[in-house]
């Protein structure tokens, strides 16, 4: 356990000054900032402009958060390629199996990290809304739904593991940066290609189609649950829903598979 | 007593074997230098050792411990450098040992005396991206000293220093070697750099060991003769004397002895100078450590 605290620590003194930050503090700002633009130009006829913003929030974070991670991933990793730090970090006394878990613990900080700026992103988002226009924005009349807007944004975050744990093995086995970057982007857009062939083809009859082809691929999953949204923001969705529960449970198969090829990998 | 003792160890890449049957016993308390050719294995061989590469065939153990099963172990007491420096470029000196010191579950105390060692005390908080080659090579071996290990494992420890760096690093060794009894396993194809450093020396050659021994016997091992080289006044004559050929090669010509002893000269200097013929030149070449290395390998 020393062994793992030690790693872990290394890995926040090994992240300081580094492009993963930059994109970890400008993942959050770009979000929000598009919500702010749009809900600014939006009619808000809702009873609650909490919901409307929430929800918007909710998408566009289910959509770029894949992108973030993968880019988030990419470069931390890289950090050991780059340097060519990898041989005299498996010479140091710890087992190959504490390095891996370490470093994914690192990402899944950082990935938590990411969920509370966006959490504090938007509530500056919201103030500043309601400061610019506190008639048409009355956010802050009647309290603020703290816990549910919080697991709001959690969500994505949560359908997301899968794709951390898969991103996580590839970055170690690719030394090069771009290449795990092109592989995971391509996952994220595949359905989307996809879906231009079927709907070319008219197997695509209604959104139902869509969730499922997105559903299917662990990388577009989190913005899939965008087509249960569609259907009104007042839409209840479950935090841990079946295929949340199958690609969590998978997430964790796919980081224990990766230490034991880790363990063994030459390097 | 063997500090470090490999075993029958085969490696491949592939198909490709890289080595073949190497066994190799390194004395606890020496300076080893592990000498050979680019691509002779010296690299795959440290990387077996420290478990970097996983070797399907052969034993390796240090510390009397099988590398296997007591990996961790071995590596708490064990400092290594392979290959080029590995080292955070966006980091500081400081931050770089910080990080090796942690993981060896030790404090960060003792960075400043690393450094000093090492002679960077003065860029300690410089980025290392800022560091020329040679004082990179100097942090990874500053790295490798930390937690002051038992055994230190170097693989082309001075590549990339300038002399003054080289012959610092050199007198650090020895002492590191004789006041604290630390045993230096050191790869370098700079084979006048392992002979002033080691006292013994293993040759490895397409994978395969072609030599371990003490450095003494290497380099005595055909009989501890000298080359010398006579220029005269009558190279013909001295040569028909001598009964020696003339070196067709050179200019001038010369002749060309292999002698035993330091006796064997004056004495032939001796009969060619009461022959009536005059020596310019003697020119001694002791058999070295590189001699014995291009023979080994049959260059």
């Amino acid at each position: 356990m020393n062994g793992f605290k030690a790693a872990l620590y290394t890995e926040l003194i090994k992240h300081k000054r580094t492009f993963a930050l930059w994109i970890l503090a400008a993942f959050p700002l770009f979000t929000v900032g598009i919500i702010c633009l749009s809900v600014y130009h939006m009619k808000i006829e809702d009873a609650s402009p909490w919901i409307r913003y929430a929800f918007s929030l909710q998408n566009t974070l289910s959509f770029f958060l894949p992108f973030f991670l993968v880019m988030l991933i990419a470069y931390s990793v890289h950090l050991e390629h780059k340097s060519n730090t990898w041989k005299h970090l498996l010479c140091m006394p710890l087992n190959r199996s504490t390095v891996y878990f370490a470093k994914l613990s690192m990402i899944l900080l950082l990935v938590l990290v990411s969920w509370l700026l966006m959490l504090l992103v938007a509530y500056a988002g919201v103030f500043l809304l309601h400061q610019i226009n506190p008639l048409k924005f009355h956010f802050l009349e009647g309290g603020v739904p703290l816990l549910k807007f919080s697991l709001s944004l959690l969500k994505p975050y949560i359908a997301a593991l899968f794709i951390i744990s898969l991103q996580y093995w590839l970055s170690t086995r690719l030394r090069n940066l771009v290449l795990p970057i092109i592989i995971g982007i391509g996952m994220i857009i595949l359905p989307i290609a996809i879906l231009i062939v079927m709907g070319m083809s008219g197997m695509i009859q209604h959104a139902k189609s869509m969730e499922v082809v997105f559903s299917y691929d662990p990388y577009a999953y989190p913005f899939a649950r965008i087509f249960s949204f569609m259907k009104g923001p007042e839409q209840s969705v479950s935090l841990f829903p079946r295929l949340t529960i199958i690609y969590g449970i998978l997430a964790i198969l796919v980081s224990y598979s990766g230490s034991l090829e880790f363990r063994k990998r030459n390097f | 007593m063997s500090l470090i003792s490999i075993s029958h160890l085969h490696f491949s890449y592939g198909r490709r074997k890289i080595l073949e049957d190497i066994s190799l016993s390194v004395p606890a308390g020496s300076i080893f230098g592990f000498v050979g050719p680019n691509g002779a294995g010296k690299t795959t061989t440290i990387k077996c050792l420290t478990g970097l590469l996983h070797a399907r065939e052969g034993a390796l153990a240090l510390f009397g411990m099988e590398l296997r099963s007591k990996r961790t172990d071995i590596l708490s007491r064990t400092g290594v450098m392979v290959e080029e420096p590995s080292l955070y470029g966006h980091l500081s000196a400081s931050e770089n040992l910080n990080i090796c010191l942690r993981l060896k579950g030790r404090k960060a105390a003792s960075i400043p005396g690393l450094l000093q060692t090492v002679g960077l005390a003065k860029d300690a908080h410089r980025p290392v991206r800022q560091f020329s080659s040679g004082m990179k090579q100097r942090l990874a071996l500053a790295l490798a000293l930390a937690g002051e290990p038992e055994l230190l494992i170097l693989d082309e420890p001075v590549n990339g220093l300038d002399p003054a760096g080289i012959i610092e690093i050199r007198q650090l060794l020895q002492n590191l070697n004789r006041e604290k009894g630390v045993t230096i396993f050191i790869s370098s194809h700079i084979l006048g750099e392992i002979e002033k450093l080691c006292d013994h020396v293993a040759v490895i050659h397409k994978g395969q060991i072609l030599y371990q021994g003490s450095m003494q016997q290497l380099v005595s091992r055909r009989g501890g003769n000298v080359d010398v080289r006579l220029e005269t006044s009558d190279n013909l004559r001295a040569a028909a004397i001598l009964d020696k050929p003339v070196n067709e090669g050179h200019p001038s010509g010369f002749l060309e002895l292999s002698v035993s002893s330091r006796e064997d000269i004056a004495r032939a200097v001796s009969l060619l100078v009461q022959s009536g013929i005059q020596v310019y030149e003697v020119h001694t070449e002791s058999r070295d450590l590189e001699t014995s290395f291009l023979e080994i390998i049959q260059y």
